[in-house]
Parts: structure tokens; C-alpha cells; sequence
């Protein structure tokens, strides 16, 4: 028995009415339902080819031709248990779907996003980031270290979105996991743009709430990019690894003069969601940002076990959970070192400075000592 | 959501959503077997069919659809299984449940209570 599994619902009332579903081998099939008995409804399925399946998607041609003038002659039928799962189809043998089977002429279907398409295709939470780089108009073309760069950029600004989002709700992510990973799936045309997904597995419903946090905020930042002082406002909010991360992509666009527009879905979202920041804007926010030295610093407190303290030098090391932090003093925060009793347990309150190197996407993290105290052991 | 309701099918935790608003004269549409609706008009499918996961979440299963847009239902109408069934118009109040904005279109889920009473569907069209 053929299994299909459900890619798009293109009708839903109470329950999927019509739907787009593929075989093991990638072939489609449009159903629909077609009887309701006592166990559930029974959805008559006819395979298509990708192109009737696009037309079908796209409102070219309407649901009664797809059943009417089948491409082959060959239909099925499905009482599926659970569409989160591949379900069986019989093969249903008639020459012609009956007339009181048809649906009346003018059912069409507008399924034109194609962010919202994959993301239900790959049941994953999916981005379409697109580079108006100059070497893209012609052709889906772009230098390899633009690309490279970008790449790096991008995942650290979801990597530090996704953190600060997390660590503003009280749920921070544990060091070690990295839940917003993604991987680039494709390529296509629209400029130049990367098609990225999940790398972790999603939940049933294909969403991963680490990447949709990061997604959503950083299409909130590109909304406000064009009002500059809103943006500086916006980065203000997020401060440190996060604000460093979206002053290190707004760089890149204005170095590589090439507009972002950013889309991204979850299978059961509307539409996708898409915003764009200009190269004009960009350069805006990055100029008000040259004399805003406090919105990469972020404040940081290490509760750990004091291995070194020079307080010639200024220096100091501190292993929290087992990961060793080291920095130096806050200019004139007028802190002494020479107190500290080594192996003892501490808290130190720092502040965190972060650089980002451009090409690299690489932060440089400068931690500086304002304060700290003894503190007792768990 | 600050009466407390008594709903018409058990519900999961967390169910109605907080999203879900409070009904006052909500006017929406729903397709019936005939313009005088009954009890079985007004059933999830959870309630239809037990057994049946549609990919949706559970709280989701376990509500009724209903169209703000009468026209919205023209779409279901063209579909050979529904199109005996008639358009009927009901008005919802606090008292008959919560709705939320869910699906495309005018589209809403609506979590029914107990006490919904059938004389709020009018069985009129828009």
C-alpha cells in the first residue's frame, strides 16, 4: 500500500478539507474530502505532477479540473488516522470521478509564499535570507567570502538573539546546547538568496521556538531599521552580545552595499514573515552607534571558585561550572585585588565588552571587574 | 476570560489559549445540515471523531469553526460534501464560550460552553 504524508492544507474547516500531499518517491497528490462516515472522513486523492501542483497552488487553474481531467488516470482513497504521520491510500479503481464527487467550478487556492511552502514541506522552521549584492542582478551569483562572512554573521546574530530573548524570560539556554543552529538547505534566485533551516530536529509542529524567538526579533529590528533613532532605541533594549551581533550584520550590509530582506515560517503560520533593511538605513543606525559604546557592553555575574588575582597587573581568573573566566578591572572603578583569597568562592560583578571582527563574524569579549564579594558555597 | 465556564467537552491544560477573547454579540457563520441547526451542528471534530489527529494542536481540535464572512463559506460550499449544507447565522455572548483568530480568512475557532443555546443560531443567512 502507497503512504503519503501531508505537505499543504489548502482548505481547513474543523479539519483539513483539501490538502497536497507526496509519496515516498516525491510524487504529489491533491485530496479532498469526499465522504464523512461514522469513523471520519474519507479524502479522494489524485496524483499530479509538480507543475498542475504549482498551478494549483498559484490559482491558475481550480480544484474541479485537477479531479476532472485528471493528468493520469488513477485515484485513491484515504481515511487517515493521524496526519502527523505517513497514512495509506487504496487505489480507487473508476474511469472518471463521478459528477456528484466534483467540486463545483471557481475553488481556487492562493499559495503563493514560497518561505511558508518550504517551511510546511520540510515540516521545520525555515529563513529565506536574501543579498542584494551588485555581482546578484544578472544571475544568482555572489563572492564567496561575502557569503561566507554573512553566513557567519547571521547565525551569531541568531545564535545571541535567541540567548538574550531566552535570558530575558528567565529560561536561559544552557551553555553547551545550541538549540538555533541552522543549515543552509539551497540556493534561488531573488538576489542572492540562502535558504536556511532548523539544524535540531522540530517539534510536531515543526517549530523550533529557539530560531522562531531569533527570527522574530531580528525581523522586528529590520521593521524599525528605517526610523534610525527607533533602531538605536531597539539596540539599547537588547544591549551586549545581541546588539553587538546586529550592529556586526548592519555593517556588513553597508560594507558590501547590499540590501537584506529577511523571511521566515513555521509550517502552521499564516504567511511567512518578511522585513528588509535598506543600505542607506543601515549606515544611518551605524553612525548614531559610533558614539554608543555602552550598547556592546553587557553586564555579566560569575559565581565560581577565584584561581588567580594579580592585583599588580589587575588581572584575574574565575572557573564557573567548570568554565574559566578571566578579564581585568573597570578603569576607575577603584577595585583592589589584593583581598581575594585564591580558591575561594566569589561573585564578581563584570561588565562584558564585545567586538565583533567583520569577515569573521567572530566577537571578541573583553571582560572588566566593577565589583565583588564572598560568597558562600551551595 | 474572567467568568468561569463550564465547557462543553473536557479541554486541555492551558485551553482556550489566553488569546481567546470573551463573546459579546460576536456574529459569525457556520455551515449547518439544514437552516434549522441542531446539537450536531456544533461538534468539534474531536467530538466526531475520537480517534482522528488532523494535525492541529489538541486545544484547536476541540473547537467549532465558524466564518466572520459569510462569504468565506462559499469556498466549503463549492466542495461536493457540503454543498446541501446552509449558511446559518449565530450571535455568540459571553455565555456561549471564547473565540480566537485562527486559520486564514474570517476564519475563528470558537471553544463552545455548555451553555450555548441553538436559539442564537438564527438559521439566516448574511
Amino acid at each position: 500500500m502507497k503512504a503519503l504524508e501531508l505537505l499543504h492544507v489548502l482548505l481547513d474547516y474543523d479539519y483539513p478539507q483539501v490538502f497536497v500531499a507526496r509519496d515516498l518517491i516525491g510524487v504529489r497528490y491533491v485530496c479532498m474530502v469526499s465522504e464523512i462516515a461514522q469513523h471520519g472522513p474519507t479524502f479522494l486523492c489524485v496524483p499530479v505532477s509538480s507543475r498542475r501542483c504549482d498551478e494549483l497552488l498559484s490559482g491558475k487553474i481550480d480544484l474541479r479540473l485537477v479531479y476532472e481531467e485528471p493528468e493520469l488516470v488513477e485515484f485513491y482513497r484515504a481515511n487517515p488516522d493521524n496526519l502527523f504521520e505517513p497514512f495509506g491510500i487504496e487505489r480507487y479503481i473508476i474511469d472518471v470521478v463521478p459528477q456528484e464527487l466534483l467540486p463545483e467550478p471557481g475553488l481556487t487556492f492562493s499559495f503563493g509564499d514560497e518561505v511558508l511552502i518550504k517551511a510546511q514541506e520540510l515540516n521545520a522552521t525555515v529563513a529565506y535570507a536574501s543579498l542584494a549584492v551588485p555581482e546578484s542582478i544578472g544571475e544568482p551569483r555572489i563572492r564567496t567570502r561575502k557569503l561566507s562572512a554573512f553566513l557567519n554573521i547571521y547565525q551569531g546574530v541568531l545564535r545571541n538573539l535567541a540567548r538574550a530573548s531566552a535570558k530575558a524570560i528567565g529560561k536561559p539556554i544552557p551553555k553547551g546546547e545550541d538549540p538555533y543552529e541552522s543549515d543552509v538547505f539551497g540556493f534561488c534566485y531573488g538576489s542572492f538568496t540562502v535558504q536556511v533551516r532548523s539544524s535540531e530536529p522540530c517539534d510536531m509542529f515543526g517549530e523550533n521556538k529557539a530560531l522562531i524567538t531569533a527570527f522574530q526579533t531580528l525581523n522586528e529590528f529590520l521593521d524599525v531599521a528605517e526610523n534610525a533613532d527607533e533602531a538605536v532605541q531597539f539596540l539599547s533594549r537588547m544591549k551586549g552580545h545581541a546588539a553587538s551581533s546586529l550592529i556586526g550584520l548592519l555593517s556588513f550590509i553597508a560594507e558590501n552595499d547590499c540590501q537584506l530582506t529577511n523571511r521566515w515560517s513555521t509550517p502552521g503560520m499564516h504567511s511567512s514573515s518578511r522585513s528588509r533593511v535598506r543600505v542607506a538605513s543601515a549606515q544611518n543606525i551605524i553612525q548614531r552607534c559610533r558614539s554608543r559604546e555602552d550598547l556592546s557592553i553587557e553586564r555579566l555575574e560569575l559565581i565560581g571558585i577565584v584561581d588567580s588575582a594579580d592585583a599588580t597587573a589587575g588581572n584575574w581568573k574565575i572557573f564557573v561550572d567548570g568554565v574559566a573566566y578571566s578579564g581585568g578591572l573597570k578603569e576607575g572603578a577603584g577595585i583592589n585585588l589584593a583581598g581575594i583569597i585564591l580558591r575561594n568562592r566569589y561573585k564578581f560583578r563584570c561588565e562584558e565588552k564585545i567586538e565583533m571582527v567583520l569577515g569573521t563574524g567572530r566577537e571578541i569579549k573583553k571582560i572588566s571587574l566593577i565589583g565583588f564579594e564572598p560568597v558562600e558555597a551551595p | 476570560m474572567s467568568v468561569e465556564k463550564v465547557w462543553y467537552e473536557e479541554l486541555p491544560e492551558q485551553c482556550p489559549p489566553s488569546e481567546a477573547f470573551n463573546l459579546d454579540r460576536f456574529v459569525c457563520y457556520r455551515l449547518c445540515e439544514c437552516v434549522a441547526p441542531t446539537d450536531g451542528d456544533f461538534l468539534s471534530h474531536r467530538v466526531l471523531f475520537p480517534e482522528k489527529i488532523f494535525r492541529v494542536p489538541e486545544c484547536q481540535a476541540r473547537s467549532i469553526s465558524v466564518f466572520q464572512n459569510p462569504e468565506d463559506l462559499d469556498r466549503l460550499l463549492k466542495l461536493a460534501i457540503h454543498k446541501h449544507k446552509a449558511k446559518v447565522k449565530i450571535i455568540l455572548s459571553q455565555d456561549d464560550g471564547v473565540a480566537m483568530k485562527t486559520g486564514k480568512d474570517s476564519h475563528f475557532s470558537w471553544w463552545r460552553s455548555r451553555e450555548f443555546d441553538l436559539a442564537c443560531a438564527t438559521g439566516s443567512e448574511a
